[in-house]
C-alpha cells in the first residue's frame, strides 16, 4: 500500500503552504445541537472539571461540586435532550467515567452520574453525536504540515486553524470548524441509533436499573454486533467523500480500472485494474460508476465480485449481477465496496437479541450445536497431518 | 483560508517521520517534495510507486486546500 507516501505529499503540501489540506469534502460529525465542552483531569486531590457550552461561560468545579456543574449544563440523563460531549484529549472521559462512580445511587447526581456512563458506553461508535473527540475528527478531516503525532495534541489543531481563545471556548471554536458544511452520508444512521440508545438509557434510569451493573451476555452480544456495524457504516460513509476516495485508491479500498463485458455473459464485466494492491475479495457487493475517485455521479452499477486473478502482473476482477450495457467495453471506472444496509444491520441486532432471549436457543441453553460431518479438502488433511507430526 | 503560525519542533518532527517513510526509496525529504510537485521530474527506479503516490497526494492537496 502506498497511502504513506500519498500522505507524505500532503503533509509536504502543507508545510510548505502553511494550511491544512483537507481529507473530507464533508463533516466527520453530524451537526450537533447541544454540545458541551469538557475538560477533565484525576488528581489526588479528586477530579477536576472544566465545562463550557454555546451561551455558557467556562466554570470549574472539583469532586461533588463537579457533578453539580455538569448537572447545570444539563448533563442529566433526565434532561429533555442528550448533551454531546466535546473532549480534546484522552484523559476526559476517563476522569468523568470515575467521577459517575463517585456518585450516590439517587437524586441529582445519580441523573448525571447516568449521563456520563451513557457517554462512556457510546465512546466507542465512530461517527456517533454522543462524543466528539476533537483531535480524531480533525485527523478524519485535515492534515497538516507536521508529522502525524503532533496531530495527537489539541494545541497542533487549535494553531494550524488559527483557532482563537484558549480552554473549553477555543474547544467549542473548533467543533464549529469540524462540523461545518455538510455531514458525510450515512451518519444520520448512526445519529439514529444514538437517539435509540439515548432513549432507552432513559428508560433503564426511570426504571430503577443501575448503569454500573454488568451486561448480561445478550447484552453485551447485542452490544459488541452494534460497535461492529456502526464500524462498518462509519467506513461506508467515509468511502461516500470524494477525497477520502482518491486516497483510499492507495489503501487498495478503491479500485479503478478499465471495463470489459465478459465474455458469453450479459451480466458481467471483468475490469482490468490499474493496481494489484486491492482489497476486494470474491463474494464482496460492490457500487461502481464510469469516472475516476473523484467524481460522484448519480447513475451508478451495483454487482458481486466473482473472481480476481492475476495475470502477467495486471489484476482482473469480474463482477456478477450488473448490466454490462451499463459500462460498454473500454469504459474507465471505479470500484468501492457496496456500503451496508442500515436497516439489515438493524434487523440482524434484533433477530440477535431474540436468540439470547429465547430459552430454547443453543446460545441460551450453552449446549453445543450438533456436529455436523463433511469432506476435508486434501491439502488440510495433508497440511494438518504435517502439523501433528512437527513437520 | 487560515495560515498557521510556527510551531516549535514541528518542522523536525515531520522530517523525522518523512525519512521513515521514504526509507527505501533513495529519495531524500527535499526530493519526495520536488517529485510531487513536478510530474516531470526524474525518479529512479526504486522510487517509481512512491513518485506516483507522492503525486497523487500533492495534486488532491492542490485541489482543495481550504478547512
Amino acid at each position: 500500500m502506498t497511502a504513506d507516501w500519498y500522505d507524505l505529499a500532503q503533509r509536504l503540501y502543507a508545510a510548505r503552504s502553511r494550511t491544512v489540506v483537507a481529507r473530507l469534502s464533508g463533516a466527520p460529525v453530524p451537526r450537533l445541537s447541544n454540545p458541551v465542552a469538557i475538560r477533565a483531569r484525576q488528581h489526588r486531590a479528586g477530579i477536576t472539571v472544566t465545562a463550557a457550552a454555546p451561551g455558557r461561560a467556562e466554570a470549574t468545579a472539583r469532586g461533588t461540586d463537579a457533578l453539580t456543574l455538569l448537572h447545570d449544563f444539563g448533563v442529566r440523563i433526565t434532561a429533555g435532550s442528550r448533551r454531546t460531549l466535546v473532549a480534546g484529549d484522552t484523559s476526559t472521559l476517563p476522569a468523568l467515567l470515575a467521577l459517575a462512580h463517585s456518585a450516590g445511587p439517587d437524586g441529582a447526581q445519580a441523573d448525571t452520574a447516568a449521563h456520563l456512563a451513557w457517554w462512556a458506553d457510546r465512546a466507542d461508535f465512530p461517527g456517533s453525536s454522543a462524543v466528539v473527540s476533537l483531535t480524531a475528527c480533525c485527523q478524519a478531516r485535515w492534515i497538516t504540515g507536521t508529522g502525524p503525532a503532533a496531530e495527537n495534541r489539541l494545541g497542533t489543531w487549535l494553531a494550524w486553524l488559527a483557532v482563537p481563545g484558549t480552554g473549553c471556548p477555543a474547544m467549542l471554536a473548533l467543533l464549529d470548524r469540524v462540523q461545518a458544511g455538510r455531514p458525510l452520508t450515512l451518519l444520520e444512521w448512526i445519529e439514529r441509533a444514538d437517539a435509540d440508545s439515548w432513549a432507552f438509557a432513559r428508560r433503564g434510569h426511570d426504571g430503577g436499573r443501575d448503569w454500573r451493573q454488568p451486561d448480561s451476555t445478550g447484552q453485551a452480544a447485542t452490544g459488541l454486533r452494534a460497535r461492529c456495524d456502526t464500524t462498518d457504516l462509519y467506513a461506508a460513509a467515509l468511502l461516500t467523500d470524494p477525497l477520502f476516495r482518491r486516497r483510499a485508491v492507495h489503501t487498495g479500498h478503491v479500485v479503478t480500472g478499465i471495463a470489459a463485458t465478459a465474455p458469453g455473459s450479459k451480466n458481467a464485466i471483468i475490469v482490468t485494474c490499474d493496481r494489484a494492491d486491492a482489497r476486494l475479495r470474491a463474494g464482496d457487493d460492490i457500487t461502481g460508476w464510469a469516472g475516476d475517485p473523484g467524481d460522484s455521479p448519480a447513475d451508478r452499477f451495483a454487482g458481486t465480485v466473482a473472481a480476481t486473478g492475476i495475470s502477467a502482473g495486471t489484476l482482473t476482477v469480474t463482477i456478477t449481477g450488473t448490466r454490462a450495457s451499463v459500462t460498454p467495453g473500454g469504459t474507465r471506472v471505479t470500484i468501492c465496496p457496496a456500503a451496508p444496509d442500515p436497516m439489515v444491520q438493524q434487523l440482524g441486532r434484533t433477530r440477535l437479541r431474540e436468540l439470547y432471549r429465547t430459552r430454547t436457543s443453543w446460545l441460551t441453553t450453552g449446549r453445543a450445536p450438533a456436529v455436523v460431518r463433511r469432506d476435508v479438502p486434501l491439502d488440510i488433511v495433508v497440511a494438518a497431518a504435517g502439523a501433528g507430526s512437527g513437520g | 483560508m487560515s495560515t498557521a503560525p510556527p510551531i516549535p519542533g514541528t518542522d523536525a518532527e515531520l522530517a523525522r517521520w518523512a525519512a521513515r517513510v521514504l526509507d527505501g526509496t533513495g529519495l531524500t525529504v527535499q526530493q519526495a517534495a520536488a517529485v510531487a510537485a513536478d510530474p516531470a521530474a526524474a525518479v529512479p527506479p526504486a522510487a517509481a510507486r512512491a513518485a506516483q503516490a507522492l503525486r497523487d497526494g500533492w495534486s488532491a492537496a492542490k485541489g482543495d486546500t481550504s478547512p
